[in-house]
């Protein structure tokens, strides 16, 4: 799993990942976007274009980030999910509080 | 039974990337042997089933254990479904008193663990757990074709 953290402003990150979200790798995704939004980036935006797999584990990392964005009035968006990770978020309806967005820049819109 | 992928693994996060081999493996062969091979979407389900299982024996089947123990996989494709066979000798699964269901509730009351078996229910046809008296534990999962 790879990451890429992107500041767009001092409140707006883009945070990209690259691979598998699960087991391995949930527990650094769930640091990052804690110390992301520790730096003062409330408002967060994972891009999930290249993440071929996430799992249960890797979905609360996502929720994990999510609630530390809440914490400080912030949000967090995600954007670009492929086929694996869109249906798994409507199983569990995760989708309903990380509703997809097909662009980078329509998850940023707003923020 | 018209073809089968077996796999022996150890039992650790690191090596939970031979399940996704043995499962890109397992459906080369059936596409191969089946004349309208299931679609990218069905196969993704089923994947997100087997993997789920592994993970909830890497975590807890062997947690304490002094060393990693292996589980065993077999991948199985018949005319009309799949299958997937899980061996473990580690400690016996015990469900938890109040396990997570789907659907999820609203935000805040949202779990960010414990509903793993919840998502291998929801994308699988059956699965079911045992314990056999010997010691092993195993885990089945079944998918029907057309579903």
């Amino acid at each position: 799993m790879q990451i890429t953290v992107n500041p767009r402003s001092a409140e707006v990150a883009v945070v990209r990942l690259a691979g598998r979200l699960d087991l391995m790798s949930a527990g650094a995704i769930r640091k990052q976007l804690a110390e992301t939004v520790t730096a003062g980036h409330r408002r967060v935006v994972v891009d999930l274009a290249d993440v071929s797999f996430i799992d249960s584990t890797g979905l609360g990392s996502l929720v994990s980030g999510l609630k530390a964005t809440k914490q400080v009035g912030g949000d967090l968006r995600i954007a670009r999910p492929a086929q694996q990770a869109r249906a798994i978020l409507q199983l569990t309806t995760l989708d309903r509080v990380l509703p997809a967005y097909n662009s980078i820049e329509e998850a940023l819109a707003g923020y | 039974m018209l073809a089968e992928e077996i796999a022996f693994v150890p039992a650790t996060v690191e090596q939970l990337a031979t399940l996704h081999a043995t499962l890109e493996r397992f459906w080369r062969t059936v596409e191969q042997v089946l004349a309208d091979p299931p679609g990218l979407e069905w196969r993704m389900l089923f994947e997100t089933g087997v993997i789920e299982v592994g993970n909830n024996i890497v975590r807890y089947a062997y947690a304490d254990a002094p060393v990693p123990g292996t589980l065993e996989l077999r991948l199985r494709v018949y005319a009309d479904r799949v299958e997937a066979h899980f061996t473990d000798r580690g400690s016996a699964y015990v469900a938890p008193a109040e396990p997570v269901s789907l659907p999820l509730v609203s935000e805040f009351d949202i779990p960010e663990g414990g509903y793993g078996l919840a998502l291998v229910r929801a994308s699988v046809d059956q699965f079911t757990y045992d314990r056999i008296p010997d010691g092993r534990n195993y885990w089945q999962l079944l998918k029907r074709f057309g579903g």
